[in-house]
């Protein structure tokens, strides 16, 4: 019966000490979630002694951002894309129509330029498919490598709070720590295998996290390079197949047309259209002052901005533009 | 076992220097190539002889490690002597003396005993500090210096054992007042306290020793 009843005894001991172990553990664990939550000020050297960490954990944040960044700038760029091959293709079939329109050599001009801007703005699409591409592999970048990676760094989170508390209850302990007591040193025995565990458990994801890390931002680097490889090959293609097209018309309208739409021409253009605003605006304040200055504004219509006058300055300016940006 | 007077150490220094080999090797006389990391402080204990008087020296072991340097912070309360290890093969463990001095002297009593040690002097081939710069930086700042090998054992019973003495003489200068436990030192269980030191050799029954 004494056996049993010391056994009892011993067993409630036993269960009440380990229930007090488990009260201390948490609490040290939530007192240090409260430190960091409330951004109190942490032991500068536990902080120095995770500076790797950190800065890993910041590189790992970039990368999260950036990806992010990424794709907003990758569906903008292809949406622009489209509107742009759009534009070229209204464009182009302006030309084409306004062309056929115009018997002159102008017209023959405005045509291929308007084939070649069609021509172009179909090439152009070409360039969705590997920013799709490009899209969707980040897409899954995202959700495989960095969510996984995301997980082992909330891990690690949890356990630097539990390393971080008990830390802080070793810290308590070593107060009032005499060797040669035997009650202190017991204590101080359960919470040093308590940092120890914790440690090992928080190096361990220290280390994941790191390598993690390195690994993730490798992998990016390379799926980047790889991916971006088609597109540029793609972009170049296009290049090389639209700039082909326009130096072929450039070629062969060579010469005919300088004499006749030199930059000259257009500058008198401009300079005969603000001419013509201006005298507008006279003619509205002699209008003002009675119908003599009406009848002046119906006789003098302005020169009408021929269809073909318009459209081999669209011509001029678009080719300007072109052969600048492709060199 | 009786003593007459018990020494509080503390072992500091960087991580790695072979805080805990020096220790085991002076209380086991054994050496241990791999040695765990230490985690807060770990204990150990030796007696000595010094003018025929038994004193037991209580060694304070610390982490070294950064994550623990507010923890050992605590553990220089009451450091009667302090043994400030660094590794002969590693400068940036030299470097860092100058923090290790500034913390050992804020936070304990400003009589406690400081001995500069540069451990591992086995393995020469690696050596990364002259023992000249060990000696000016020792000079310098007033501490004993002394190299050693917690490998070979060399040095290490004497490193121990000096800063004992140095504690031993400034008691019978009256440096430390040996009453007052903040300054590291206590006297043997068996005597009153207000017994003269000298008495100590023979003891009755006593309850000393037993150090993790």
């Amino acid at each position: 019966v004494f056996q049993v009843h010391c056994d009892i005894k011993w067993h409630i001991q036993n269960r009440d000490s380990s229930v007090v172990n488990k009260f201390q553990k948490k609490f040290w664990k939530t007192k240090q979630t409260l430190i960091k939550v409330t951004g109190k000020k942490e032991d500068e050297h536990v902080v120095a002694s995770d500076a790797d960490l950190d800065a890993k954990l910041e590189v790992f944040h970039s990368i999260q951002r950036t990806c992010m960044e990424l794709l907003k700038v990758i569906e903008q760029y292809q949406r622009r894309i489209c509107f742009l091959s759009q534009e070229e293709n209204e464009l182009g079939r302006f030309l084409r129509f306004q062309g056929s329109q115009d018997k002159s050599r102008a017209g023959k001009i405005m045509q291929a330029t308007g084939k070649a801007l069609c021509f172009s703005s179909q090439q152009r699409l070409a360039l969705r498919k590997p920013l799709c591409r490009l899209y969707q592999e980040i897409e899954t970048f995202r959700y495989r490598a960095i969510s996984d990676t995301w997980l082992t760094v909330n891990r690690m989170e949890q356990s630097r709070t539990e390393y971080r508390g008990a830390l802080l209850w070793m810290k308590d302990v070593s107060q009032e720590l005499d060797p040669d007591t035997h009650k202190q040193m017991e204590k101080f025995r359960k919470v040093q295998a308590q940092v120890r565990t914790t440690k090992s458990s928080f190096d361990k994801l220290k280390n994941d996290v790191c390598q993690k890390v390195d690994l993730l931002g490798a992998s990016r680097c390379n799926l980047l390079s790889h991916i971006l490889t088609t597109y540029q090959t793609t972009l170049l293609h296009f290049w090389g197949k639209t700039s082909h097209t326009m130096a072929a018309i450039h070629e062969s309208f060579k010469g005919c047309q300088h004499k006749e739409v030199s930059t000259v021409k257009v500058r008198a253009f401009f300079h005969e259209e603000k001419n013509y605003r201006q005298k507008i605006k006279n003619m509205m304040i002699k209008a003002l002052h009675g119908a003599k200055g009406l009848a002046f504004l119906q006789e003098q219509r302005p020169p009408v901005l021929l269809n073909g006058k318009l459209s081999v300055l669209y011509f001029i300016l678009f080719m300007f533009l072109f052969f600048y940006s492709a060199t | 076992m009786a003593y007459a007077y018990l020494f509080k150490y503390i072992i500091i220094g960087d991580t790695g220097v072979g805080k805990s080999c020096l220790l085991l090797q002076f209380t086991d006389k054994r050496f241990q190539p791999v040695h765990d990391l230490t985690i807060g402080v770990e204990f150990g204990a030796r007696m000595i002889t010094i003018d025929g008087k038994q004193i037991k020296l209580q060694i304070w072991d610390t982490a070294g490690q950064e994550s623990f340097r507010s923890i050992t912070r605590s553990y220089y309360r009451g450091a009667a002597g302090a043994l400030l290890v660094y590794d002969i093969t590693r400068r940036d463990t030299f470097n860092h003396l100058t923090t290790w001095l500034e913390d050992a002297r804020q936070h304990s009593n400003s009589n406690m005993v400081i001995m500069l040690i540069g451990n591992k002097s086995d393995l020469e081939s690696r050596r990364e500090v002259k023992k000249e710069e060990g000696e000016a930086f020792a000079r310098e700042h007033g501490l004993i210096f002394m190299e050693t090998s917690a490998k070979t054992a060399s040095n290490v019973e004497e490193a121990f054992i000096n800063t004992a003495k140095e504690i031993y003489e400034k008691i019978q200068e009256g440096v430390f007042d040996i009453n007052n436990e903040a300054n590291g030192i206590k006297i043997g269980p068996q005597h009153p306290t207000t017994n003269s030191p000298l008495s100590t050799s023979q003891g009755g029954q006593h309850a000393g020793g037993g150090c993790c």
